[in-house]
């Protein structure tokens, strides 16, 4: 007799193994992802933490730079907190040595903020106020090691240093505070300081410049190509080469953004709108083939429909199969936004790699975005850099998942509406 | 008098040759339907008369169709109001994914048929009255017209086509989707409308065509082999083919 299913359980066996394996698989990539966005949020997170020391500082008028009234008001900043932390350590440095010790305890821009603080409230000369400030970037990196229990090989503190953290600790006079600066402050030399503000307003501009190039321009194309023009051989080649574009390595658009909106245009180097422009054509083919997908998937009877009423091509395009193809267009531009948001190579050529210390007030402006941000620090040797370059890279991986929220939304709202 | 005349119709895809020499005349207040077999043509010269094959790439077509004696080829002839004045019905219901309500309100709309809100409002209920689905979706008109079912979707086409007040109707199959009842309810849409209005309708079943029209034509391989009254044309057909069609000794 033959038995009915001979390899039945050959087959059921390899069924469960390809499940198990593919499984395996997806496990696999899942914990790498996961891996590395809590690696990177471990990282990340500390940058949003600096610490803080709170001297008490005299701005005694004897400490004014000038007393000509025409002249603007500032103080030796330097002089009333190399005096505070005399005082607070009980130390009297003798050599220039001994005094950069002491004040390699406090962040190198502190003068900076102190004369802000001061332009700002002109009414604490000739008092004593307790202020916080930012420590140097040794003592932070520091502090944070001790936190994490971790000794590093050769200290970034001296001997004296370290016993005056100590004192400074046990006086209670040392905190770590939420570091509000990193997402208000710009780039600068200090990395206790910098942040991102000046990238984020940067990749704001350019990020607006390119949709407002590429979405026209693409859905345009698209629409042209997918609704009035006619399928010859011309369009066929027309077609194939924008998908190519889309394969492109994007510092060839670098290239041609340097060479075209630079040297010949003689647009300005270094700006959101040179940039914009760059990213635009990467961004442009992306747009283009997602929206002719989301042409192409919209059914015949509509468009007959329309016809058969009496509406032109241009009424059946706009009144029917532009907002059908909504979603797809909003998905297709989002995702070439998710690309060019990160994109830094082609942006390095059009000269958005300079230091930025102010963010941009128009297009034209000199800025640059968040992903060279996070090139030219990583570039820096100083620990807290890399710290902060971790922090960045978070708010940029914070920013994508925003975006792409939004995008499902945006799609959820348009597809129930039509 | 002849509303429509077709006059030595040809009609090519590419290179291959559909319709060949078809003459017809479409008379006025009647019905008139299209039959033949499968791939003979009917649908290609149906959408002849409301020149919806100039969508089709690479289609090419000799001979004239008048619509109250001009043609509608005529270089100087105008596709708006063509489509306006001959309306189409397609064999899979096609509402637009909009309101019922936009559904049928969007030809007056695109014609600028209507001065007042009020106007559109009589439009979508009189032609959603004529359809015979006032009645079921009155109280929601603002839900989507692919909500409905497929022979409530049919009906809501049909209701869109004369709302912008078509001279001439044309159908494709328009039951062909339908279950009986849909198809008794469309069939006697069809026999009402034939008071303001003439219907050209390709169907399949012998039996809707001799129920509904008046005049029936038969179509062989591009050809149109004999077109009559209704009742000649079933019960006495002059052609063999005719005749071989309709008794069912066909293929
Ligand atoms: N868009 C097109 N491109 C090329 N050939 C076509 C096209 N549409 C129809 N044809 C051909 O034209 C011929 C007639 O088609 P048509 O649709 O008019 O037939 P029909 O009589 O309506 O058939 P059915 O009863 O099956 O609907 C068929 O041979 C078909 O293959
Ligand atoms: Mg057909």
């Amino acid at each position: 007799m033959i038995k009915p299913f001979p390899n039945i359980n050959r087959r059921l066996l390899k069924d469960r193994l390809f499940k198990a394996f593919s499984a395996g698989l997806v496990l696999l990539i899942l914990s790498l992802f996961l891996g590395l966005f809590a690696g990177i949020c471990w990282k990340g997170l500390s940058s949003f933490f600096k610490a803080e020391i709170v001297l008490d500082l005299s701005f005694s008028k004897r400490y004014l730079k000038s007393t000509d009234p025409g002249q603007e008001q500032a103080l030796n900043y330097n002089f009333i907190l190399r005096k505070a932390l005399q005082k607070e350590l009980d130390v009297l440095p003798q050599t220039l040595e001994e005094n950069r010790e002491l004040m390699g305890l406090v962040s190198p821009t502190t003068d900076i903020a102190l004369h802000s603080l001061f332009q700002k409230n002109p009414e604490i000369l000739g008092t004593r106020r307790q202020i916080s400030l930012r420590v140097s970037d040794n003592v932070d990196q520091t502090l944070k090691m001790k936190i994490l229990d971790f000794e590093p090989a050769n200290s970034l503190l001296t001997e004296t240093q370290q016993e005056w953290l100590e004192t400074l600790k046990d006086q209670d006079q040392i905190h770590q505070r939420f570091n509000t600066s990193f997402f208000t402050s710009s780039d600068s030399r200090d990395p206790m300081v910098a942040g991102i503000w000046a990238a984020l307003i940067g990749s704001l501009y350019t990020l607006m410049v390119t949709l407002l190039i590429s979405l026209p321009l693409g859905v345009g194309t698209a629409l042209y190509l997918e609704e009035f023009a006619s399928k010859n051989r011309w369009t066929n080649w027309i077609e194939i080469n924008i998908a190519n574009l889309a394969a492109v390595p994007s510092i060839i658009f670098g290239l041609l953004g340097l060479s075209i909106f630079l040297t010949v245009w003689g647009l300005p180097r270094s700006s959101p709108l040179v940039g914009g422009m760059t990213l635009a054509l990467i961004m442009m083919p992306t747009v283009v083939v997602s929206t002719r997908s989301a042409l192409k998937a919209i059914p015949k009877g509509i468009r007959e429909g329309a016809f058969a009423l009496g509406a032109s091509k241009v009424q059946t395009t706009f009144h029917h199969v532009l907002p059908l193809a909504l979603p797809g267009i909003i998905t297709g531009a989002i995702l070439g936004l998710a690309r060019t948001l990160g994109e830094s190579a082609p942006l390095l050529l059009v000269g958005m790699v300079a230091f930025v210390s102010q963010p941009p007030l128009t297009p034209m402006d000199a800025a640059t975005v968040l992903p060279v941000q996070i090139f030219t620090w990583a570039r820096n040797p100083e620990r807290g850099f890399i710290e902060n370059t971790a922090g960045a890279i978070f708010v940029l991986i914070l920013i994508l998942i925003g975006i792409s929220m939004i995008a499902k939304i945006l799609r959820q709202r348009f597809e129930r509406k039509w | 008098m002849a509303k429509m005349q077709a006059q030595k119709l040809n009609l090519y895809y590419g290179y291959k040759q559909v319709l060949q020499d078809v003459s017809l005349n479409i008379p006025a207040k009647q019905v008139t339907s299209l039959i033949g077999p499968s791939g003979c043509g009917k649908s290609s010269f149906l959408r002849c008369l409301n020149r919806m094959n100039d969508h089709i790439e690479g289609v090419r077509i000799e001979g004239k169709v008048k619509l109250d004696r001009k043609n509608i080829y005529d270089p100087s002839a105008d596709l708006v109001s063509l489509r306006a004045r001959v309306g189409m019905v397609f064999q899979k219901p096609n509402p637009f994914p909009k309101s019922i309500y936009e559904n049928v309100a969007y030809g007056p709309r695109i014609h600028g048929m209507y001065k007042t809100q009020a106007d559109l409002d009589h439009i979508v209920e009189r032609s959603l009255t004529q359809a015979g689905l006032w009645k079921e979706v009155k109280d929601r008109l603002d839900q989507m017209g692919t909500s409905l079912s497929g022979g409530q979707q049919q009906r809501l086409c049909i209701a869109r086509a004369v709302a912008v007040n078509p001279e001439v109707l044309l159908m494709d199959e328009p039951c062909s989707a339908l279950d009986p009842i849909a198809t008794a309810k469309v069939e006697e849409l069809i026999d009402h409308l034939r008071t303001s209005l003439s219907v050209v309708i390709v169907t399949h079943s012998l039996s809707q065509a001799a129920r509904l029209s008046q005049q029936t034509a038969f179509f062989h391989q591009g050809r149109l082999i004999e077109a009559s009254p209704t009742e000649t044309l079933f019960t006495n057909p002059q052609n063999d083919e005719t005749q071989k069609y309709i008794t069912g000794r066909y293929g």
